[in-house]
């Protein structure tokens, strides 16, 4: 999956988003930091920098979402692996779930000619 | 021997230590930071500044994730050692008077630079994290220390007309006496 999306995106979208889209990136299987990133920003969701992602990859494993696994590299420093745990892949399923429904909602919010909450 | 990036950006990881040990990291945690950090710029082939921020701003997000370690006593030892110091400092003050049966005189700058002393062993717990990210504070601190120390001295009244307090030194040799076998190291 490629995009040629290179717009940067409000950053406020990106902190929401990247938390889930980071579980997602885990979902295929153990992967490592530097791949993530690439993965979020080959589907045109913007660049993030480590000191953004490592944090929460680290929240995730004291919240149980996360295993890791150092592995040797070819060279130089052992590689990182993350990996969704049950608990994990249970918290995509809620927050995926949970972000479509949302998304619907304001999209069909920002397409709606009148959304006023009450009549003037 | 090719060089990790460890080697190439020493003073950046050397910072990230300090600052992730400031916040009470466990030592095991650390350790991950750090590899994690060289991986990713190996990886990326970015500057560690350019992909984690300042030393200081990492370390403060990560912490705020990570699981920290117990506190472990260090600011309580600095300031026992640092006040042990105090304490020896008016207990060698009174030594001399006692054995000579002399007042123990005090005067105005000296007790200043008790004060000061004090203030500095007091005010410790507020510029601790200061003293161990500059080394030029960590010089600073003993010297200034050690200056009021002399200072106070040698601004010891002769007489005690000149004096802004005159005590009797055998109380004051004793409460210090009874103070210094207390574990503060």
């Amino acid at each position: 999956m490629s995009s040629t999306q290179l717009e940067s995106w409000p950053s406020d979208w990106n902190r929401a988003s990247l938390g889930l889209c980071a579980l997602q990136a885990l979902s295929a299987g153990p992967t490592y930091g530097y791949a993530i990133i690439t993965a979020l920003e080959q589907a045109g969701l913007g660049t993030f920098k480590g000191g953004t992602l490592y944090p929460l990859l680290t929240r995730f494993e004291t919240a149980g979402w996360v295993e890791v696994e150092w592995r040797p590299g070819e060279s130089g420093p052992g590689r990182k692996f993350f990996s969704l745990t049950s608990h994990g892949r249970a918290e995509l399923a809620c927050q995926r779930s949970q972000w479509l429904t949302f998304t619907t909602s304001t999209t069909a919010f920002l397409t709606a000619a009148n959304h006023r909450g009450v009549s003037p | 021997m090719t060089k990790t990036a460890t080697d190439l950006h020493k003073k950046w990881f050397d910072e990230l230590t300090l600052e992730l040990r400031l916040h009470r990291v466990t030592g095991a945690a650390i350790g991950d930071a750090l590899a994690s950090v060289a991986e990713f710029i190996e990886d990326s082939g970015q500057e560690p500044e350019d992909a984690f921020g300042t030393p200081r701003d990492y370390a403060a997000r990560l912490a705020a994730e990570a699981p920290l370690a117990p506190r472990d006593g260090v600011r309580r030892q600095m300031i026992l050692s640092t006040l042990g110091l105090v304490v020896f400092l008016i207990f060698s003050a009174a030594i001399s008077p006692w054995s000579n049966s002399e007042p123990l005189l005090l005067g105005g700058t000296q007790l200043a630079c008790f004060a000061l002393l004090a203030v500095l062993v007091l005010a410790l717990p507020l510029y601790l994290n200061l003293l161990l990210r500059h080394m030029w504070a960590l010089v600073a601190l003993p010297l200034v220390g050690g200056a009021a120390g002399v200072l106070a001295a040698l601004l010891q009244p002769r007489e005690e007309s000149s004096a802004l307090l005159a005590l009797s030194p055998l109380p004051v040799l004793l409460a210090t006496a009874a103070l210094m076998p207390m574990p503060f190291g």
